[in-house]
């Protein structure tokens, strides 16, 4: 009994250190649309799906347009989203690119320039760090 | 034909590079055209007889240049060309490719439900590492395997759909094609050299599918074709297949594949010319650091004129060992070891196979295997 206490202990304790960082990093980012997009919310999976162009539209049906960036916020979205580290999706696009298949979404330098092209884009999807201003676009909640 | 093809592919490209970059300068918008490179050179020496480009010499003339252009015509529409250079040692693979060529150009075109079509030079999606043959940051060594890949069905000259289907766990990636492959493959002579022969097969017609299973990062392959070799030397279709086991996990990797070809070459009279095969498996300790190893087999059939009895043999043309390490400064960047010990009869001068007969009997003796080994340190970059 008391090894399976300590075994449920042990588990939790895991459980644990593995969502704190997901919940952490989930507060590092904020994912943006165009404001005149009817999506509201998206769960990681779907967010995913969009940002490795496996997925080319929203639940709502609007063509997306996802856009990366190289900021600070790269690597909290990535874990959170994509459950990967930043280099596993770097050699998936390497794969893509030099497989003939498709190419990365555009990457912008600064949060800046990440609200600019979702404000121009009418399927425009990125994704921004937490303290950002996103005057002229929507935030969506990633479930 | 060949070099004919080569020329008209390379004017092509040219007038779209053109076109692309004018096209972009007018809407300035830059965004429209998207530029990728990889770099994977080396060096590399062997300690016996010759292979791979690779002498006992050792040589720094060895590598591989592709540039990636890629304009976006609309949200649907690409188009896409990859240049490669290429120089392997001292290899007569050399004299058979221009200093720069364009290995693919292809407009694209996705249809609402998913399906993507390409039309062009487009690269074939046979096995696992066709298409990226020559991106060293995505091979566990310099090269991709000898046995499976060699120097054909790079690529195909024609139309390819693919789409993917999901239900569940289980995806089904589908790519169908039809058209014609530029064909090449090094034979050696009675003249002790290995030769480069090229040729065009034409009316392909195949598929590459990929199952991907519910266990995380286990997807299996299964590619077959059939081509028409014109040639006088053939009289019926050739047919290949590729099988193939792809394991993908954070810290550890294991791959295996195997090919066929059933010859439609009268010499090859029932049709079974050529089995190769490797398999790879690699672990990584660190984020850092890949160790791999890997085994490769190639066996082909002889076939001897009568009287000589039995009138074929299975040759194990090819066998090698291989032991890689890989430092991955970045995703961009790696350095990498690799050492090879092979036996067989490929090397790139010619050895000696069989011994024929002096008195009867009349059977063919097969001589015993040559063999060698070769090491090349690299680095890889892609950006």
């Amino acid at each position: 009994m008391r090894t399976f206490t300590y075994i449920i202990a042990c588990a939790a304790v895991s459980l644990a250190a593995i969502a704190a960082p997901r919940a952490a990093s989930a507060q590092e980012f904020k994912v943006v649309v165009n404001s005149g997009n009817s999506v509201e919310s998206m769960t990681a999976d779907e967010a995913s799906k969009i940002f490795l162009k496996t997925s080319v539209k929203f639940s709502n049906g609007t063509a997306a347009v996802p856009v990366d960036q190289k900021g600070p916020a790269r690597a909290a979205f990535t874990k959170a989203v994509h459950g990967r580290a930043v280099s596993a999706v770097d050699t998936y696009w390497q794969q893509q690119v030099f497989s003939g298949k498709d190419m990365p979404p555009v990457s912008k330098a600064t949060d800046d320039d990440v609200i600019a092209f979702v404000k121009g884009n009418p399927g425009g999807v990125g994704y921004v760090s937490a303290g950002a201003a996103t005057a002229g676009v929507k935030v969506v909640a990633i479930k | 034909m060949f070099t004919r093809i080569h020329r008209g592919l390379r004017v092509v490209t040219a007038i779209a590079l053109v076109a692309m970059f004018a096209g972009a300068a007018s809407a300035q918008d830059a965004d429209r055209i998207r530029i990728f490179g990889s770099l994977n050179a080396g060096y590399g020496k062997v300690d016996n007889i010759p292979v791979q480009g690779l002498t006992k010499e050792g040589t720094t003339d060895y590598r591989v240049m592709a540039l990636q252009f890629r304009f976006t015509v609309s949200e649907k529409d690409q188009f896409v060309t990859q240049l490669i250079s290429r120089k392997v040692g001292s290899s007569v693979i050399n004299e058979a490719f221009p200093s720069i060529y364009p290995v693919w150009a292809f407009y694209q075109h996705r249809f609402d439900n998913g399906t993507v079509a390409k039309i062009g030079r487009t690269p074939l999606p046979r096995g696992i590492f066709n298409e990226v043959r020559y991106i060293g940051t995505l091979l566990p060594f310099y090269r991709v395997g000898e046995s499976v890949y060699a120097e054909t069905l790079e690529n195909m000259d024609g139309i390819s759909l693919n789409r993917t289907w999901s239900r569940g766990k289980w995806a089904l990636d589908a790519t169908v094609f039809t058209g014609g492959f530029d064909v090449s493959a090094l034979l050696p002579g009675g003249d002790g050299k290995v030769s480069l022969i090229q040729g065009r097969w034409e009316g392909g017609l195949g598929t590459q599918l990929w199952v991907t299973t519910p266990i995380k990062g286990v997807r299996f392959g299964e590619f077959v074709t059939r081509m028409e070799d014109n040639t006088p030397t053939a009289d019926r279709p050739t047919v290949n297949f590729m099988h193939s086991v792809d394991g993908n996990w954070s810290r550890f990797f294991v791959k295996a594949e195997a090919t066929e070809f059933k010859m439609g070459l009268k010499t090859a009279r029932d049709g079974n010319y050529y089995r190769g095969w490797y398999a790879l498996a690699g672990v990584m300790p660190t984020e850092k650091i890949t160790l791999a190893v890997g085994r490769e087999n190639v066996v082909r059939r002889l076939y001897f004129p009568a009287p000589i009895a039995p009138t074929s043999a299975d040759l194990k043309a090819m066998q090698e060992w291989i032991g890689g390490i890989t430092y991955h400064a970045s995703s961009n960047v790696a350095f990498k070891f690799d050492a090879h010990a092979r036996q067989g009869y490929l090397w790139d001068v010619a050895v000696p196979i069989v011994q024929p007969p002096t008195k009867p009997p009349l059977s063919m003796t097969v001589l015993p295997p040559a063999k060698g080994n070769y090491a090349i340190a690299s680095i890889a970059i892609t950006f």
